[in-house]
């Protein structure tokens, strides 16, 4: 499972939001990388900032109140954290794609469907024309060369010529013929309906659509099916496997579900307050987790039968990112924890191959 | 529900309201002034002059019957008759009506051009200096009155600085062109006089600019308000990170979506542009229905009052209608409720 | 016995009507419950599980009388809610989803959780101790009584939410979705809360989630709601172990769970019926992989197969 090649990798990524609370520090050095064709579920409870991770990642946070403070996040080598927005354009879409988790709004509620789907389509056509190399402009390497963005404004005067020859109706029948693929029986109607016309589920299956459509490299999906039922959301996790096995695109995946991060991640990380505090593959982690807050949700998560299974539950609440403890944030609420928990912070390191914690239990 | 339907029931509604307003005007003219013919005639009357005119104005009859024929006579063109100068109401309006007709579609592009841009510009550059500056423009635009803002404007570019004219449509020595819609500009274009369309832009300017000036504000703050709910949904953040190029992100999927609440209050605009002509059209003596409007009210020229405020509330119905036919053009989950 | 029973309930709201349906004088209706027959024993949880719009909320409403149903009785402790005084009808009590929304946020906590109290002709001095010992019975401390909803967080407020429903010492319990918009570690505590207080106050509970794994931990028995019709009513163990309708036989493989050794397999799932215009006979025969001619056109009624075990298909009729 594990490629040599990363398509994301975020080095000690540390990002604050300046609030009337005085500093929050939504995400604290966090560090991980995803490899081609993996699916990395990222897990955590409401606050911990995974959703900042997959919007940092975008580079769609909130500027301000949110701030970049240290760290760099890479693309296939490429840092991209200090680009500013027409350069992130070039990477966006077929490079970085994020579903996000209300489907409702993240559809333009002007258009019709199918349109959304087309301009997707169309952004896709303009750059895998063979006159244009993403490779080729990477390899202009870092943005401070000049190189960089001539190479790209040359590749896309080229490309655009390409776009001309693409005959509208090519562009309809891919619309028409991605709707198909993602389950969608009829879909002319849906292609022709507004996005207040369709379902919950349908909508985010158009969002899947739009990202089979784009084809990227790496797609961020941030809770894309807590919103919807039981068996939309299998459908849902079906079509994001077909768009690993057709393109091999990376996804991180982020969800506050151990089930759906289990049934649909190859590799798992666990987030808390900010930090991730355990990250293995998906059948080490669910099998013997390490750290004392997975195992606490893990236990935590109702099953079987009340008769049966007295529920754990991990005592205290999410702390509050604003005033986090000196030592690790989980200390409060761990019953293990040792004096030393409460004024040193654990770093996450790798206790076996393939497998991190940030815990003094495993040092 | 389909558009249509959706229009043909707006327009069942409005002919309600049209009701309505028919109803509380004829009410409100006969609290204020019971007996018209009375205060036309004055303090000591001939009792059979008296008797004539309540006769030829259907005073003498129940009210009811008074509704029915006012009612009667707004649908086939009888406004009745000003008692003073005993011409019909609809001609004296279809004189004085194109004034106000140029006033206010001057204003309304005014500040549509002025508001609109404002609004954006400051949703885009939301906290930085150009912010700030045109919050405290639009802060200043709703709150200073209209007439003090005529009368500022009045002094400066007028009197003391003499840039333009302080009063009337026309310069003394410009012919006023045949009329044949009554708007100077239209029939001069029409005429080809080129000399009296400047000259009656150039008088139409400092009115019309005051007026959007004290209007400006209000359409500035809902595109801020509007812009910046937009830029912040994840439609937004769907097309960014789409790839789609800034343009595209901002003209084709913001623009759209932060004008349509925009289109609503234009109905509410025109209410207020009319009734800024009731100031405007005074200070800077245009003869349009907002002077006329001032001058039968203080003659108790109930039938002129009457045709007014009903000609006044037909439009305001209409540019309602109109909006909402737009909005629902522009947005899809209007019709359907 | 039976605390609540619930006859043949039918609810339908009315449509906004297009100009051809006012000049044919058409009405139109949506039909979100359709012949819905169930009882509640006593001190049991009964767990109501469906998909969004499948009428789960609407069925709670009506069980505590605050919407009323087309036709059909709800009788409660043998008398039919709709004819009762409305102060005995306070004796159902519920906790919803969003606290956010059900909790006045002008209030204090205390004046939350007595609310339900304002009109008894307790002293104010029995009141405020009334409060004190539910707080503490739902695991909150005293200090909490004169906080705002804002102040607490999401698991604080449910538990404000349990107080209140509480304080009146009811006998049933409507719990829609109190789960849902909380953390897993939060809801587990409150799922062993509700446990907790259900045995030392000997309470029934209606518990209704669209999420199987919480449904089918807390529960006694399980129906299983479909676009307004019962599809399936069992105890857990037989539900879980011998789902014999179709639809919960999809609900259950659809379910994830948290092994990575057991994926979910199902390939097709089709689309939740609309209820402005629902298939005829089964509602479920056009998803459902073994549909025969007489499903499209009757209606299959809810039979018992046997005591623990009731199924609405013609699959298992024995007619």
């Amino acid at each position: 499972m594990q490629n040599t090649r990363s398509i994301i990798s975020i080095n000690e990524l540390e990002v604050v939001y300046n609030t009337i609370y005085g500093q929050v520090r939504a995400l604290n050095r966090v560090s991980l990388s995803v490899a081609q064709g993996e699916v990395y579920g990222l897990v955590g409870e409401s606050g911990c900032g995974k959703s900042t991770l997959g919007l940092s990642i975008s580079s769609l946070l909130p500027t301000p109140p949110a701030r970049i403070n240290s760290g760099k996040i890479f693309f296939k080598d490429f840092p991209i954290t200090d680009l500013s927005d027409d350069e992130l354009m070039k990477i966006r879409g077929t490079g970085i794609f994020m579903i996000f988790q209300s489907p409702l709004n993240s559809l333009n509620p002007v258009f019709r469907v199918g349109d959304q789907i087309a301009e997707a389509i169309q952004v896709r056509i303009q750059r895998e024309n063979k006159h244009f190399n993403l490779q080729e402009v990477y390899n202009y390497g870092p943005i401070e060369n000049q190189g960089f963005k001539s190479a790209w404004n040359e590749s896309l005067k080229k490309s655009r010529k390409g776009l001309r020859n693409w005959k509208n109706s090519e562009v309809i029948s891919e619309v028409l013929s991605t709707l198909e693929s993602v389950r969608i029986s009829d879909p002319e109607r849906v292609a022709n309906s507004y996005p207040h016309e369709l379902s919950g589920g349908m909508r985010q299956r158009v969002m899947i659509a739009m990202a089979l459509s784009l084809r990227p490299e790496f797609l961020i999906a941030d809770e894309p099916t807590s919103a919807l039922d039981v068996t939309t959301q299998a459908q849902i996790l079906n079509n994001m496997k077909s768009l690993v096995e057709k393109y091999s695109t990376s996804i991180l995946f982020i969800t506050h579900d151990l089930a759906v991060a289990a049934n649909i991640s190859n590799r798992v990380g666990v987030m808390y307050a900010g930090s991730i505090v355990e990250e293995a593959s998906v059948y080490n982690l669910f099998k013997e987790p390490l750290h004392p807050y997975t195992v606490g949700l893990l236990k935590s998560f109702p099953q079987g039968n009340k008769r049966t299974n007295k529920l754990f539950s991990i005592k205290g609440e999410v702390p509050n990112l604003a005033s986090l403890p000196p030592g690790c944030p989980f200390a409060p609420r761990c019953s293990q924890a040792k004096p030393k928990c409460y004024n040193d912070r654990p770093q996450l390191i790798e206790v076996e191959r393939n497998r991190k914690v940030a815990c003094f239990l495993y040092e | 529900m389909s558009v249509t339907t959706f229009v043909l029931r707006r327009l069942f509604m409005s002919i309600f309201v049209l009701l309505g307003v028919t109803t509380l005007t004829f009410i409100i003219s006969r609290v204020v002034v019971p007996n018209p013919a009375r205060a036309w005639i004055g303090p000591k009357p001939n009792p059979d002059l008296l008797k004539a005119l309540m006769k030829k104005y259907h005073f003498d009859e129940p009210l009811y019957m008074q509704y029915f024929y006012y009612v009667i006579g707004l649908f086939t063109g009888d406004w009745g008759v000003d008692p003073y100068s005993s011409i019909p109401i609809l001609t004296e309006i279809r004189m004085y009506f194109p004034v106000t007709i140029e006033l206010t579609i001057l204003s309304s592009l005014i500040s549509i051009l002025l508001g609109i841009p404002l609004g954006i510009l400051s949703a885009t550059h939301r906290g930085k200096t150009w912010d700030n500056a045109v919050r405290l423009s639009y802060l200043i635009s709703t709150s200073v009155p209209i007439f003090i803002v005529a009368l500022v404007l009045l002094l400066l570019l007028g009197y003391w600085l003499k840039i333009f004219p302080v009063s009337g449509q026309l310069s003394l020595n410009v012919a006023r062109p045949p009329t044949i819609t009554g708007l100077i500009m239209v029939d001069a274009l029409l005429t080809g006089n080129l000399n009296a369309f400047i000259d009656n832009l150039y008088h139409m300017i400092l009115p019309s600019f005051t007026l959007a000036l004290s209007s400006f504000g209000i359409i500035t703050r809902l595109v801020r308000s509007s812009m910046i709910e937009v830029l912040e949904m994840e439609y937004t953040k769907t097309a960014k990170v789409k790839g789609l190029n800034k343009n595209k992100i901002f003209y084709k999927h913001c623009l759209r979506n932060a004008l349509i609440p925009t289109v609503t209050i234009f109905a509410l605009l025109t209410a207020y542009f009319l009734g800024g002509s009731l100031f405007i059209e005074n200070i800077f003596s245009l003869p349009g229905m907002g002077r006329y409007t001032t001058q039968a009210l203080l003659m108790f020229n109930i039938p002129a009052v009457m045709g007014t405020t009903f000609l006044f509330a037909l439009i305001i119905i209409v540019m309602n209608f109109i909006a909402d036919v737009l909005y629902a053009l522009l947005d899809p989950r209007i019709a359907l409720e | 016995m039976e605390i609540v029973n619930v006859t043949n309930l039918i609810k339908e709201f009315p449509l906004s009507r297009g100009l051809t349906d006012i000049l044919s004088r058409k009405r139109k209706t949506m039909r979100v419950l359709d012949n819905v027959s169930f009882s509640v024993l006593e001190g049991e949880t009964l767990g109501l599980v469906g998909e969004s719009g499948s009428g789960k909320t609407t069925l709670a409403r009506i069980l505590l009388g605050l919407i009323k149903p087309t036709s059909g009785k709800v009788m409660f402790k043998g008398e039919d809610i709709f004819n009762l005084r409305r102060l005995n009808k306070l004796e159902v009590h519920a906790v919803f989803q969003d606290p956010d929304s059900s909790l006045n946020p002008m209030m204090q906590v205390k004046d939350i959780i007595a609310e339900p109290l304002f009109n008894t002709k307790m002293s104010k001095k029995d009141v405020d101790e009334n409060v004190i010992e539910i707080l503490s019975k739902v695991g909150l401390t005293k200090e909490i009584a004169t906080r705002y909803p804002f102040e607490l967080s999401g698991g604080q407020k449910q538990r404000v939410a349990i107080a209140r429903a509480l304080i009146k010492k009811p006998k049933f319990i409507v719990l829609d979705e109190p789960t849902s918009a909380l953390d897993v570690s939060i809801q587990a505590q409150l799922l062993n809360l509700l446990i907790e207080l259900q045995g030392e106050f000997g309470l029934t509970y209606f518990f209704i989630s669209h999420n199987m794994n919480v449904i089918s931990y807390i529960s006694d028995r399980i129906a299983v709601i479909y676009a307004g019709q019962l599809v399936e009513l069992g105890t857990v163990d037989e539900l879980i172990s011998n789902p014999l309708h179709p639809y919960t036989k999809l609900l259950w493989a659809c379910v994830p769970r948290p092994d990575p050794e057991t994926k979910i397999s199902v390939k097709d799932f089709g689309e939740v019926p609309s209820l402005i215009n629902p298939p005829p006979g089964c509602r479920f025969h056009p998803r459902c992989p073994y549909a025969m001619e007489i499903c499209k056109s009757i209606s299959p009624t809810l039979e018992k197969l046997n005591n623990i075990h009731l199924v609405a298909c013609h699959l298992f009729s024995r007619r």
